[in-house]
């Protein structure tokens, strides 16, 4: 028997979707009715709240992709194998959410949605590398299987890491458009910090639920896909090619 | 489940601060110059509303439409393996298989 039993849906990780969801609301209230107007950019500023951490969440899942994936080529783990694909899958999701938010904000801040300058460049990069690993994947069958192309896309995952590591330092090491804030004492009233505290807590727990929900369904593709293969070899099915 | 929870936790913890550390130690480098947010000291007149209620719109709704997707495919994909797991043991017991598909 090939399949794999699915798993049920975890306390631990539903709760982590609740505190995602009640950190957003208060992350919301702190940002519309207490973090207060930005005098030279307005209130297109507070884009920064959700903008600053959907990226620390695209870069977190792109490292976590390529750790996992370095795991799948030296352990040929199915466990780690789901994780980077889960990590790609929601990393893109935000690594969409960055690249949408933040022309946004530059339209106003800068006068023009895009500019060629490293981080911005380099994020959408990134961001091509992990869509390609997604598509290399959609040709990947479940556990055991199209191991050639699994390892293709690990090999993938892990060659996209030093841009991921080049979008995070590209601001403090080459000159562009891009603002430096966080580690250059820029948010110094406590509403704002508070506001960006809180925007980061929300979206590391949905983060966090949406990578354990991706890698569950995962689990329960390849335990699909098992049983099938179980049928095919019991004749009870037709094989298709 | 709970210690292999933490150890995820904690793994998450430690790629943040990996990722962190360096920024906070760059920061220091030079490279772009540092941008301070001010408060506005007055009301002043508000324009970019619609960036702003586009930027969050796209995030919730973003969200709120892969948290959708991915409950839709889990409970199609269950009600799949209940039937494949059924039309195994049906076989398996010799009641005969289930039709060829």
């Amino acid at each position: 028997m090939n399949a794999t039993s699915t798993r049920k849906p975890s306390h631990v990780f539903t709760a982590f979707l609740i505190a995602g969801l009640v950190l957003s609301l208060l992350a919301l209230y702190w940002i519309f009715l207490r973090a207060p107007t930005e005098a030279m950019m307005g209130i297109v500023q507070k884009i920064f709240y959700f903008h600053v951490p959907a990226a620390i969440c695209m870069q977190t899942l792109f490292f976590l992709c390529a750790g996992a994936s370095a795991w799948v080529l030296i352990k040929d783990s199915d466990r780690a194998d789901r994780l980077a694909h889960a990590a790609a899958e929601v990393g893109v999701l935000m690594a969409a959410f960055v690249l949408i938010t933040g022309p946004l904000w530059a339209r106003k801040a800068w006068g023009h949605y895009w500019e060629w300058e490293p981080r911005l460049t380099l994020t959408m990069v990134v961001l091509f590398m992990y869509v390609a690993y997604l598509a290399l994947r959609s040709f990947t069958g479940g556990a055991g299987h199209g191991d050639a192309t699994r390892r293709i896309a690990a090999g993938l995952a892990i060659a996209g890491a030093p841009g991921v590591y080049l979008v995070k330092i590209a601001v403090e090491k080459w000159r562009g458009t891009h603002p430096r804030v966080i580690w250059s004492g820029g948010l110094q009233d406590p509403d704002m910090l508070t506001a960006f505290l809180l925007g980061i807590g929300a979206f590391v727990c949905i983060t966090v639920s949406l990578v354990w929900m991706r890698t569950r369904l995962r689990a329960t593709e390849d335990a699909a896909e098992g049983l099938l293969l179980d049928l095919i070899e019991r004749d009870i099915v037709e094989e298709r090619t | 489940m709970i210690g292999r929870t933490f150890r995820a936790v904690v793994a998450l913890v430690l790629t943040l601060g990996a990722l962190w550390a360096p920024g906070a130690m760059a920061a220091e480098d030079g490279g772009t110059e540092p941008t301070q947010f001010v408060a506005a000291t007055h009301q002043e007149k508000i324009d970019g509303g619609p960036f702003l209620l586009a930027a969050y719109a796209v995030i919730w709704a973003g969200l709120f439409l892969y948290l959708w997707s991915l409950q839709r495919r889990q409970a199609k994909l269950e009600s799949d393996v209940a039937t494949l797991r059924d039309a195994l043991t049906r076989y398996d017991a010799g009641k005969g298989a289930g039709p060829k598909a």
